[in-house]
């Protein structure tokens, strides 16, 4: 086994075991399930608005279940271990990063479509592909600013703060994929993930070293 | 024998920085293969500082530290070295908590490319509880969690702070006995403790600490 993938799999289990997940996911669902009550019951508001608040409420779900990305590796010495191989930095925080996507993004891009049709919205399943293209731009920012942030007291509302700017890309392009021209927003939101996936290991990796010196 | 090491680490005018602050001014020694040498001081002398500079994880504001191939050898890339032949055991053990013992080693050989064999535990003594949790680990137990990366992986320089604390007799034995294999075979430790406890202590080499 390449250490590598070694990475992924401690970082996916402990993911996994984290259940940070399960409530990003639950924030989710509750948040997307209960807007229609307040909304009232007008289906062309309702689908107007629905793309709307499904990315509102995946910005704030991801928030919650990419906390303490770092914490637990830089009091236990994890981080001192992954620091002394030939492994770059930067290639471990990327596989970090990709394990706190699968276990926090792909639940919401399996819910995604289901939260858009329930809204009436007819292009629930470009929606769900919007979905998918823009989450690892919005989990490798959040990645990246809790590295910024890793032990500082009140970190996890300096996230908040912090990322609501990076994430704006998204909360424009996203909605925007289940209108009538859904090409332009869908590129847009590969663009945003891919420059997030190449610059932001890179940035986070020099921040844990500061942080760590 | 595996790793038959003969490299040498030489510390030369080092200024210790805590924070950016200086704690230790003009640290020097020299180890060469199978040598073993005590940080020895009182808490705040900047022991644990000095061995995370020698580690990299921290820069000094002064001086250097050279790892050679041989004892006249040219200089080696230091970041090459720290990433191929450093074993850090700081206070903590770099484990987490939510994987199982089992887990834990066979990560370390991923992440090392070597093989995983079972026997690993029973060197360490924790065969039995190779399926617990490493959170429901004890103290003690975690500490001979942290030294089994050591005995597994083959480094040429173990950097070791305060590596007795947490442990009871046995463990200690048993950590004194893998300094010894991994002296034997060519291997350098440094060391920092505030501990008099220390088992043969006549074959280490002790170097006194004072606060800068």
């Amino acid at each position: 086994m390449g250490a590598l993938a070694a990475t992924f799999q401690r970082e996916l289990k402990l993911r996994l075991r984290g259940g940070g997940w399960a409530s990003s996911l639950g924030l989710f669902i509750a948040a997307t399930g209960l807007a229609p009550l307040a909304l009232g019951r007008d289906p062309a508001l309702l689908a107007a608005t629905g793309p709307a608040l499904m990315w509102i409420a995946a910005c704030l779900s991801l928030l919650m279940g990419l906390d303490g990305l770092y914490e637990e590796d830089l009091r236990a010495g994890g981080l001192a271990t992954y620091r002394l191989t030939p492994q770059p930095l930067a290639l471990t925080i990327l596989m970090k990063m990709m394990a706190a996507w699968i276990t926090t993004c792909v639940p919401l891009i399996v819910a995604s479509p289901v939260i858009l049709f329930a809204f009436g919205v007819e292009t629930g399943w470009v929606g769900m592909a919007a979905v998918a293209m823009g989450t690892p731009a919005l989990a490798v920012l959040a990645g990246t600013i809790g590295a910024l942030c890793a032990g500082l007291r009140r970190g996890s509302a300096l996230i908040v703060f912090l990322s609501f700017p990076l994430f704006a890309p998204a909360l424009v392009f996203g909605p925007a994929t289940t209108g009538d021209a859904p090409l332009i927003p869908l590129l847009v939101l590969g663009v945003f993930s891919l420059q997030a996936i190449a610059l932001c290991p890179i940035i986070a990796a020099a921040a844990l070293r500061t942080h760590m010196n | 024998m595996p790793g038959l090491f003969s490299f040498h680490l030489s510390v030369h005018a080092l200024d210790i920085a805590r924070g950016g602050r200086r704690v230790a001014a003009g640290l020097s020694f020299a180890l060469g293969r199978g040598e073993a040498l005590v940080l020895r001081g009182e808490n705040g002398t900047g022991k644990t500082s000095a061995l995370r500079t020698i580690a990299g994880f921290a820069a000094p504001m002064g001086g250097a530290v050279t790892f050679c191939e041989g004892a006249d050898g040219p200089a080696l890339d230091a970041a090459q070295f720290r990433a191929e032949q450093i074993h850090w055991l700081g206070g903590e053990d770099g484990l987490a908590d939510r994987l199982t013992v089992r887990e834990t080693g066979q990560f370390w050989a991923g992440l090392f490319g070597v093989p995983f064999s079972p026997s690993t535990l029973e060197r360490v003594g924790l065969d039995a509880k190779a399926e617990s949790l490493v959170g429901r680990l004890s103290t003690g137990q975690r500490r001979r969690l942290g030294l089994m990366r050591l005995v597994m992986v083959h480094r040429a320089l173990w950097l070791l702070d305060e590596p007795l604390s947490g442990l009871d007799q046995a463990g200690r034995t048993l950590l004194m006995a893998a300094i010894d294999t991994h002296r034997a075979q060519g291997g350098m430790v440094v060391m920092a403790s505030h501990d008099d406890g220390l088992p043969n202590a006549p074959t280490l080499r002790l170097i006194p600490m004072e606060a800068a």
